[in-house]
């Protein structure tokens, strides 16, 4: 019963955080701005899919199209014998999503690296810290005079 | 929760954060389930050290520079930023959301937000690691480290099983 009133508070208290961050961050634009996205990032584009393709490799028109072509383009809509990377679900932001194995496993080793030498600094951060306030004193035991003269 | 069940809540996380932040590795429904498991994981973690967040949370303006109130910082630095991780995750989401029949717009903050949040969050967690190294090592060292030793001794200790050699001379 504790426990399960415990993992309740806990979860309330998640929900209440992100809530609240999501409030700020979508009610309030100038947050964007604060935490260094730059002006114009958030705009909906060209795509058909509007802000969905916002940001890194958001569509833009191309200039050399031909009216049909451009209407084509505006619908959304695929010319003959073009297939735009099948239904891959990661394809619309240049191949993020994408299962790489060996890029995977190469950035996994690098956070385990990160994590390591993070882990290390701080220990030795700590060590040196320690070292500079020296060792604790030592109670003196009961009924022990406090000092000889 | 005893000790022993504290250390696999704390592995298992480990093992999940690395794997769920490398989304190449995994493709991105992978990514976002095991993300929200990982979550609830989370909460369970805090449940069981629910009554040193108090502990600490109680005496923190009482001495100004303790061991425990670093933890307590980087603990909550490591809660906000992982909070903002899921949140900016479930609103740029292209694969729990549709499950559940809802769809939010995807902004480019949201992105933003949500590759940050999640660069904080491994530093937050080397960090948090340092701090417990000690609790991590004398956990493994108990629970790991010396019942495979034992074993290992004990199969070494155990006698060869005799063979009876008849001589039919």
């Amino acid at each position: 019963m504790k426990t399960a009133v415990r993992y309740l508070i806990v979860l309330l208290i998640f929900c209440l955080v992100s809530l609240g961050a999501y409030e700020l961050v979508q009610k309030n634009p100038s947050v964007a701005n604060a935490i260094g996205i730059p002006a114009g990032m958030d705009d909906p584009g060209f795509g058909p899919d509007g802000a969905g393709f916002a940001g890194r490799g958001r569509h833009r028109p191309p200039t050399n199209l031909t009216p049909q072509q451009m209407q084509q383009f505006e619908s959304g809509q695929p010319s003959e014998g073009f297939a735009p990377n099948g239904n891959f679900e990661g394809s619309e932001r240049g191949g993020e999503g994408r299962i790489d194995i060996g890029r995977g496993l190469m950035g996994l080793l690098r956070n385990v690296i990160i994590i390591a030498a993070v882990t290390a600094a701080v220990i030795v951060i700590r060590w040196l810290f320690r070292r500079m306030r020296g060792p604790k004193p030592r109670p003196s035991p009961a009924g022990a005079p406090e000092s000889q003269s | 929760m005893s000790t022993k069940t504290n250390l696999w809540i704390d592995i298992l996380i480990f093992i999940s954060f690395l794997i769920a932040y490398e989304i190449r590795l995994t493709g991105i429904p992978i990514h976002e389930w095991l993300s929200i498991a990982l979550t609830l994981v989370i909460v369970l973690h805090l449940a069981a050290h629910w009554d040193w967040v108090v502990q600490v949370g109680k005496r923190f303006f009482h001495k100004l520079f303790h061991a425990s109130r670093l933890d307590f910082v980087v603990d909550i630095v490591f809660f906000i930023a992982f909070v903002l991780v899921m949140v900016s995750g479930i609103a740029i989401s292209r694969s729990v959301l549709p499950v559940l029949g809802l769809q939010l717009e995807a902004e480019a903050s949201w992105r933003f937000i949500h590759s940050w949040s999640a660069n904080i969050s491994v530093f937050a967690l080397a960090v948090h690691f340092a701090l417990h190294w000690k609790w991590i090592v004398s956990a493994i060292t108990r629970f790991i480290v010396r019942p495979i030793r034992r074993k290992v001794s004990s199969q070494r200790l155990q006698p060869a099983p005799i063979t009876a050699h008849r001589d039919n001379a």
